[in-house]
């Protein structure tokens, strides 16, 4: 179908689509017999890992056989290996404040990146990380995690790199080590293509990203005027637009926080707001540096401020005036340190004054190849992946908490440079085209309505080149990889003429017709209204898609609506008139 | 034919102690005015229709407010209740009100709703008319099995005694023909809407209910049904269509993201997920152009008098005045004097109507 797709022009849907991560609990994983013995296992871990031996073990008691090594890669070099690697991030204590301080504070991510470089350049090498963030699913947990996120996004853009070295990920909920080895030797040497694990005493579940075009229900109002809101990143670009739409809705009282003392244009940003009747204050500060965000905790604790919204947009990706954002292969220590700095630090410190000074509400700006994975983004991916375990964290509390994933956001900040613009036209051609500011302002409105800790808004092109090409290999975005198909039943239509299309109409309506009503097929009396079947406007909806699917025509609801009335065998001649009006005959074969 | 009044969604106005204040003003003036009732709906965990998570709290100050009108819940969503509460709480109800109350129950559709008795929710359709038999039983002064805390089967009465001899019962639907049968059976009004505009589906509905009451040995003259339309009642009609359609329609949208919940509640393999703000701007447009159209009351005095004409025709016998769908608290009580209009010129017609 061509011409029959009219989805040119202004009849165009909106693209936009909410992406929301959620679990589902599958059967136990069944041992592949002899799987253990396949490769040789090197179990890395950041400090001495007790899920690790446990995993060990569980090999072992599989096949006395195994080969094995275990190495704490925190203070042992690493060995190359052809085989199995499972990286532990189980024993790396979480992160606090105190520790970003320290340029090791990141160590253990950055051998987690070594990890993933090392399997990628040896042949038949394979990665597995597990994570224990305490986050993931329900239930609440005293012990949480939520930098390990870091790798979960590190690990989707090595899959969607370099598929043929990729293992998995798998989150850690089983306290007792023996149990957990068990666990994971059950998935390590299942040889499922699943590769977002989330283990718990009572089994496993994967991660399937949920994709709608609807926002989630609405359960809660915005933010207060009259609280103070803060705002990181700058009086520029996304930051920019986020006060004065902060404004706009009422805000009274704001305050910036800026790495660099305000410069003319900024200034002028700054008065804009003020002009518009806001309160503002500027504050130089890091919002990595955690003695920095400290003090300024401090300070706002005794002027007994009321924090409304803490904004987190703050992001630092240039070293020496050039880009650090890169692919799993080609990033630097230098380079990862940059980003988490800022972006990952940032949201661990604001996350932590958020719940100090019990702000209403913190909205984390990240990007969408945080959920996706990405080509050429992975360290960045990772540092925003930070925001989500941060929002996670902060929802089990009583800051209301948001991270939100967004697409290539076009006209502002980061896709403003040139840097930003070619990495956005590789988006383009994977299905995600830029999204506005306006489309984003009116996401954050929804965002803050909602209970959903972390979302993903992207624009969603279904006839891009390169549909994002990976996602087809990672059960998690199957949602994403079969495209909705247009026409199915247009082939045995356009071979057959007159009575017979009509008839062959109602067919296919009368049969889809049933199945929403669960009904059976000839219970749909064709010759009757289609209203006293109860098909009602959201049943209409339904029939609406149905005849898309089927016949690849896009009816207005008003002409289901109206059809409703009449009966299946006029609505079906309707149809035809239509189908014959938007498809051409084809042009040879059946006549 | 008889007007009551009915809040369905809240949003009136930023705080819900304000909007509880429009509800009770509501309430003194349909009392005063001679509306037969006032329905409160029950609703959970969403902005839709937030003020509203209990109907029989909110009853109670409605009935220290109000004199002559019928309380009524529109409705109690039976299955997130246990019975012995319910029976306690509308006995209270009775009292406070000195036999005004009436009842309506509904079996629930939206699935996180049922976090109070997340078992119950398969079988909703049929735990209601369970509940509402338990319910009954205990009004009647029954004995109620259940268990002690130290484990001893037991049978317990629900106190104070209430003032009304029997509980008026409404049941809730929508079209499903089979739950306005289970209601003639049983001797139950209807409160039905037809937001879809199916009128011919309606009338076939009622026929249908009062077939089965009749069948059942109840009262021909015992046929209550009760027919929700959406309401804003002004002088001009373009003016009330300036004023309504706005509101009208961003109310409409804010509930498009609680149809995943109906959908799944109808267990449907099509996925709502691919609605989006086209469709649901659609669906907005096409649903108010419906209402416009004769299944609503939004228009002038004379233009809802037909319409409660046709659903007189129908078998309606009351018409319920949805008057919160996105309109802000004082444009609700700024139609109150054309509401009032038509609720006496609905009497009047009403009285003509029966001496004729």
């Amino acid at each position: 179908m061509t011409m029959g797709t009219p989805q040119a022009g202004e009849d165009a849907d909106d693209p936009t689509r909410i992406l929301s991560l959620h679990w589902e609990k599958v059967s136990a994983f069944e041992r592949r017999p002899e799987a253990a013995t396949e490769a040789e296992w090197l179990l890395l871990s950041w400090g001495p890992s007790r899920a690790s031996d446990g995993l060990a073990a569980a090999l072992r008691e599989a096949d006395p056989a195994v080969r094995i090594r275990q190495v704490d890669a925190e203070s042992n070099p690493v060995p190359a290996s052809a085989g199995n690697h499972v990286f532990f991030l189980d024993a790396v204590a979480p992160m606090t404040g105190a520790d970003l301080a320290g340029d090791a504070s990141w160590a253990w991510a950055t051998a987690v990146v070594h990890g993933c470089q090392r399997v990628m350049s040896q042949p038949e090498a394979r990665l597995w990380i597990v994570t224990r963030t305490g986050l993931h699913g329900p239930g609440t947990r005293d012990v949480v995690r939520p930098e390990q996120d870091l790798v979960w996004a590190l690990g989707r853009s090595h899959a969607a790199e370099n598929p043929g070295s990729w293992g998995g990920l798998v989150d850690l909920d089983v306290d007792d080590p023996d149990a957990a080895g068990r666990l994971l030797a059950d998935y390590l040497l299942s040889g499922s293509s699943e590769d977002e694990i989330l283990l718990r005493d009572d089994g496993p579940l994967v991660a399937r990203v949920h994709v709608s075009g609807l926002p989630p229900t609405a359960s809660s109002e915005g933010l207060s005027t009259e609280r103070l809101h803060v705002v990181s990143g700058g009086a520029t670009g996304l930051s920019f637009e986020i006060e004065r739409w902060l404004v706009r809705r009422g805000a009274k009282r704001l305050m910036i926080l800026g790495r660099t003392p305000l410069d003319t244009y900024r200034s002028r940003n700054v008065r804009l707001l003020e002009s518009q009747g806001a309160d503002v204050e500027y504050e130089v500060l890091d919002v990595g540096d955690p003695a920095a965000v400290r003090s300024l905790t401090d300070r706002l604790r005794q002027r007994g401020d009321a924090i409304g919204g803490v904004f987190h947009l703050a992001s630092n990706w240039r070293l020496e005036g050039r880009s650090c954002v890169t692919s799993v292969a080609a990033a630097t220590d230098a380079q990862t340190e940059v980003l988490l700095a800022t972006k990952a630090g940032g949201a661990l410190l604001l996350g932590q004054l958020a719940e100090d000074l019990a702000a209403e509400a913190m909205v984390l700006f990240s990007t969408a190849a945080v959920t996706l994975g990405s080509l050429g983004q992975a360290n960045y991916a990772a540092a925003n992946a930070v925001l989500d375990g941060v929002a996670r964290r902060l929802q089990r509390g009583r800051v209301r908490a948001v991270s939100i994933a967004w697409g290539p956001i076009g006209e502002v900040g980061f896709g403003a440079t040139l840097e930003g613009s070619q990495l956005h036209d590789v988006w383009e051609r994977l299905g995600l085209p830029r999204l506005t500011v306006d489309q984003v302002l009116s996401t954050v409105e929804m965002a803050l309505s909602q209970d959903e800790p972390n979302l993903t808004v992207i624009a969603w092109d279904e006839t891009a080149p390169d549909l994002l090409p990976w996602a087809g290999a990672r059960p998690a975005l199957e949602s994403l990889a079969t495209s909705q198909q247009l026409g199915l039943s247009l082939g045995t239509l356009t071979e057959l003429e007159g009575e017979e299309r009509v008839a062959y109409i109602v067919d296919v309506l009368r049969t889809n017709i049933a199945e929403v009503l669960s009904y059976r097929p000839e219970d749909v009396d064709p010759q009757g209204s289609l209203a006293l079947m109860g098909i009602d406007s959201l049943i209409a909806l339904e029939v609406l898609f149905i005849v898309e699917r089927e016949f690849g025509v896009r009816l207005g609801l008003d002409d289901v609506l109206l059809a409703m009335n009449s009966t299946l065998v006029e609505m079906a001649g309707q149809l035809d008139e239509r189908i014959r009006e938007v498809a051409p005959e084809p042009s040879g074969g059946v006549r | 034919m008889n007007l009551s009044l009915m809040f369905f969604s809240g949003a009136l106005h930023p705080s819900a102690a304000d909007q509880y204040e429009t509800v009770l003003d509501l309430a003194e003036f349909a009392d005063r005015e001679g509306f037969a009732g006032l329905w409160l709906p029950e609703r959970h965990f969403s902005t839709f229709g937030a003020p509203f998570p209990n109907p029989t709290l909110l009853l109670a100050a409605v009935a220290a407010r109000t004199q002559r009108l019928t309380l009524r819940s529109g409705s109690l969503v039976a299955a997130l209740h246990d019975p012995l509460r319910m029976a306690e709480d509308l006995a209270v109800l009775d009292n406070l009100s000195r036999g005004r109350l009436e009842v309506g129950f509904a079996s629930g559709w939206s699935p996180n709703d049922f976090a109070f008795f997340p078992e119950r929710y398969e079988r909703r359709h049929a735990v209601l008319f369970e509940l509402i038999d338990q319910v009954q039983a205990l009004w009647h002064g029954g004995l109620h099995e259940a268990r002690s805390g130290t484990g001893e089967d037991i049978r317990v009465r629900a106190l104070p005694r209430p003032v009304q001899p029997d509980l008026t019962v409404w049941i809730a639907a929508a079209q499903s023909t089979e739950t306005f049968r289970s209601a003639g059976r049983r001797g139950e009004g209807v409160l039905t809407h037809v937001l879809d505009g199916n009128l011919e589906k309606l009338e076939l509905n009622v026929a249908a209910y009062r077939q089965e009451l009749r069948a059942a040995g109840h009262d021909p003259a015992d046929s209550r049904i009760a027919l929700m339309l959406h309401t804003y009642v002004g002088r001009d009609r373009d003016e009330v269509i300036d004023v309504v359609r706005d509101p009208y329609c961003e109310y409409l949208k804010s509930i498009a993201p609680l149809a995943r919940g109906l959908a799944t509640a109808r267990k449907r393999g099509v996925n709502l997920d691919r609605l989006n703000a086209r469709y649901v701007d659609e669906f907005a447009r096409a649903h108010f152009q419906r209402a416009l159209d004769g299944r609503s009351l939004i228009g002038t005095v004379e233009d809802a008098r037909t319409t409660i004409e046709t659903a007189r025709k129908l078998g309606v016998d009351e018409v319920v005045c949805l008057v919160d769908f996105g309109l802000g608290g004082e444009q609700v009580r700024g139609q109150l004097p054309y509401l009032a209009e038509l609720n006496e010129r609905v009497a009047q017609e009403s009285t003509r109507g029966s001496m004729r």
